[in-house]
């Protein structure tokens, strides 16, 4: 699973349950380096949960999310046969399953038995034996990055800003790259300060969070995640929160940073930007990808009813 | 600022103002209360008063009982702190105070005292191992330099025992520094049995039950002090005095008092 | 009305010059002082290491539990403790506390200022701990998320973010706690200590007058309460400016 080229993030067979509620139903998806992936959908229908889970924010129900080619989430057995293959389950089952196949050869036989496995959810991860445990084990072991490591590569952008409200701007954006990637205090004030120049707040750095617009705050908020240099920029829903006529301004700098090549997926209801910036739009409904295609495609010749039943409401 | 002062002033006017109406409270007649006799004592200390269930009982309590029948009164008897008894004589709150109480020239300003009725002494619990055997041995050096060793007393608190030992060594005490102020003679004797203290000073009788109920503690051969109990009532109340006087020397003369004391007290 | 006055005047003479009484109070104000300070440095270092196990477990219970491990069960146990410390601490009286931590616990120490000090802390911890935990609990969950979206771990969160926003939220209620602290000390005197109300107490004991010790010990209390209280509503002033 480890292999596969270019993709910065892979996404395997998410789901997540909020108790009985299942918001997301098994979504898989690549975004490669450089890729600006919008996101789009109705409300409820699971499109921040998948972009939260993408850094754990929300731990997935199953699944796993892969950055750069390690793992992100913990192993889940159903990705992977050979971990199926050395569960107690699979085991027990084996000789009543080959009875009630007899037209099937061995390894036909085992690739069934893994599929109605798989698809009756019968593993209990606590009973399953050591050598499953072990091999999961072993996988994660060669395959993991540490949590707060991947998520250093994986700037976030919300949508109620969430700018740390006992710090000031300039201290909001040094903070991270301070104390996690050890940056100097000189260096990592000069680097906000040039980034907050980029996005025309050059005269905040040493207001509040309380002081400043909402556009001002997401700008702010956009700066911080981008102090840390990130590989990809999560924006969930950034222009939501705000006021119409600050839309404008952070929309600006999220096309500012799609031209300079940055790896984005975004969450929203801006059409127009997916329509202008997007490299790939992804339609998210009932908790799966319903369709996905390039912005020209996706808008002028949707084929999912429901996506075209979406469109013909918001455009 | 200006305003906190305005505040205290207040308050200072307002506290003061209460206390004079509670002086002006005071029942013109022989008691507080009519035909009742209230008596303050401070029921921890045996074998004087302490409680025996919810009754009171010990030596003043009987002979309170028998001064009030004489007088013809009801006898209530409350259970406050030792040190709040004198006050609350002197301000009517109570008619008697009777609680194993010393007359001293200081109490002697403030309320007015009965004929003793008992004798008392004050002695020094040490714990059987201790090497103290007389008073003098709490202190090293001579003349000038005579000092109280590295030491602990303790004492129920406002007792005769802590004001005689709260007092400079001048005037026959070791001074505040020695000195810990319980609030029970009993919290004063847990001390010593813990080894938070070298020595309790204590009335001999409560002292003798102290010893008696903990394991590994003896009282000196020498006493501290020798003084005389009292009852004492209100200065603003003589005819009470009296009348308390004259049954007391009933009392005395057909031998009940000796009676109940031998009764508390194995001779 | 002048000879009650005269009369207070030797009241006030009585009481605290003749036998240089005033200096009791004084000692006792001291110790009053010293016993509250330094418990309440306990208890704001209790109250944080509980608030912060406590917090901790309740924020992550559901997704550590489906994990278990031995961490999750290291937490339980922890949190288990400091469950158990609160129902005993807050459900019994802090005079009972201190007489146990004297009589028995501490049976062998002879410092009694010591043994009120951690008396008087440990009883504070359980109730500033409840109030840092509503405090965390209380700071915006964005907040958090940002924190750790940057990649910041939990502890450093907590750290950098979380503690210094929950500081602000309970000054006020951490104020109270401070107060209701100072006059909880009061009941230091069964244990021998001279604080400021058992030095009340002597001087009556000695005086037999109630009115002039009590009222000189209730305004010291008072005013140190006010002096306090107007700092803390400065101090205030000056954490607000961050959120205008």
């Amino acid at each position: 699973m480890t292999t596969d080229g270019n993709a910065l993030i892979r996404v395997d067979g998410l789901y997540k349950y909020f108790g009985s509620n299942k918001v997301l139903r098994g979504i898989s998806a690549e975004i490669d380096k450089g890729e600006v992936v919008v996101v789009i959908g109705p409300s409820g229908s699971g499109k921040s949960t998948f972009l939260r889970c993408l850094n754990l924010l929300e731990e997935p129900t199953y699944g796993e999310v892969w950055l750069e080619n390690r793992l992100v989430t913990p192993v889940d057995p159903y990705l992977h046969p050979e971990v199926i293959e050395k569960s107690k389950t699979f085991g027990k089952m084996l000789p009543s399953f080959g009875k009630e196949h007899p037209s099937l050869g061995e390894e036909e036989l085992k690739a069934a038995l893994i599929a109605e496995i798989k698809s009756k959810d019968l593993l209990n991860e606590k009973h399953e034996g050591k050598a499953c445990k072990a091999l999961m084990k072993q996988i994660y072991k060669e395959n993991s990055i540490n949590i707060n490591l991947a998520r250093q590569k994986i700037g976030m952008v919300f949508q109620q800003f969430n700018l740390f409200a006992n710090l000031t701007i300039l201290d909001n954006i040094t903070i991270a790259p301070m104390k996690l990637l050890g940056m100097g205090k000189k260096e990592a004030r000069e680097r906000a300060v040039d980034l907050l120049g980029r996005v025309g707040l050059p005269d905040k750095a040493d207001s509040y969070p309380s002081q400043l617009s909402g556009g001002q705050k997401q700008r702010v908020a956009i700066v911080r995640a981008l102090a840390m240099n990130p590989d990809v920029m999560l924006f969930d829903e950034p222009t939501s929160a705000l006021d119409p006529e600050m839309v404008g301004e952070v929309l600006d700098v999220m096309k500012e940073l799609a031209k300079q090549g940055m790896t984005m997926v975004v969450v929203t209801h801006e059409m127009g930007f997916a329509r202008e910036v997007g490299s790939r739009v992804m339609f998210i409904d009932e908790g799966v990808i319903m369709e996905e295609n390039t912005p020209d495609k996706f808008f002028s010749e949707p084929e999912n009813p429901r996506l075209r039943d979406f469109l013909s409401k918001v455009l | 600022m200006k305003k906190i002062t305005k505040i205290l002033a207040i308050i200072m006017v307002l506290a003061m103002t209460a206390c004079l109406f509670a002086s002006c409270g005071k029942s013109a007649s022989g008691t507080a209360t009519e035909g009742v006799l209230v008596m303050a004592t401070n029921a921890s200390f045996p074998p004087y008063e302490y409680t025996e269930g919810d009754d009171f009982a010990g030596i003043d309590v009987e002979i309170a009982g028998l001064i009030a029948e004489e007088l013809g009164l009801e006898l209530k008897i409350e259970d406050v702190e030792f040190g709040s008894i004198i006050g609350g004589v002197q301000s009517g709150k109570f008619d008697m105070g009777m609680a194993g109480m010393t007359v001293t020239e200081e109490r002697l300003k403030t309320v007015n005292f009965s004929d003793t009725y008992a004798k008392g002494v004050q002695s020094i619990i040490v714990k059987e191992t201790s090497s103290f055997n007389s008073f003098d041995d709490f202190f090293e050096g001579e003349g000038d330099d005579k000092q109280v060793k590295n030491i602990k007393v303790g004492v129920q608190q406002d007792t005769t025992g802590d004001i005689y030992c709260s007092d400079t060594v001048e005037n026959g005490g070791l001074g505040t520094d020695h000195v810990i102020q319980y609030k029970t003679g009993n919290d004063a004797v847990q001390a010593l049995v813990a080894g938070k203290v070298d020595a309790v000073i204590i009335d001999n009788e409560p002292a003798k039950s102290y010893v008696a109920a903990n394991k590994g503690l003896r009282i000196l051969d020498t006493a501290y002090a020798e003084e005389d109990y009292a009852i004492c009532i209100s200065k603003d109340n003589p005819e009470l005095l009296e009348e308390i006087n004259s049954a007391l020397s009933k009392l005395k003369s057909s031998g009940k008092v000796d009676e109940i004391i031998s009764k508390y007290i194995a001779a | 009305m002048k000879e009650w006055f005269s009369d207070l005047a030797g009241q006030f003479r009585l009481n605290f010059i003749d036998g240089d009484r005033w200096t009791w109070l004084l000692e006792g104000f001291k110790m009053t002082l010293i016993i509250t300070f330094f418990a309440t440095l306990i208890g704001i270092l209790i109250g944080v290491v509980i608030a912060t196990v406590r917090s901790t477990y309740d924020k992550n219970y559901e997704s550590m539990k489906k994990k278990g491990g031995i961490g999750f069960r290291i937490l339980s146990f922890f949190n288990k403790i400091c469950g158990l410390y609160l129902t005993v601490i807050r459900g019994t009286p802090v005079v009972v506390q201190l007489l146990i931590m004297y009589f028995i616990i501490f049976a062998s120490s002879t410092n009694s200022t010591m043994v009120a000090i951690a008396s008087f802390g440990i009883n504070s911890g359980a109730y500033v701990a409840e109030i840092f935990r509503g405090g965390i609990m209380s700071v915006d969950k964005g907040q958090f998320e940002a924190g750790r979206s940057l990649g910041f771990n939990y502890i450093q969160t907590m750290i950098h973010i979380i503690i210094p926003q929950m500081f602000k939220i309970v000054l006020p209620t951490l104020c109270n706690e401070f107060i209701v602290l100072l006059k909880e000390t009061s009941v230091a005197g069964y244990v021998g200590i001279r604080d400021l109300t058992k030095a009340g107490d002597l001087i009556r004991g000695r005086t037999f007058s109630a009115f002039m010790p009590l009222i000189a010990v209730a305004l010291i209390y008072l005013a140190v309460v006010i002096i306090f209280t107007k700092l803390v509503a400065r101090l205030e002033r000056r954490l607000r400016n961050s959120d205008h």
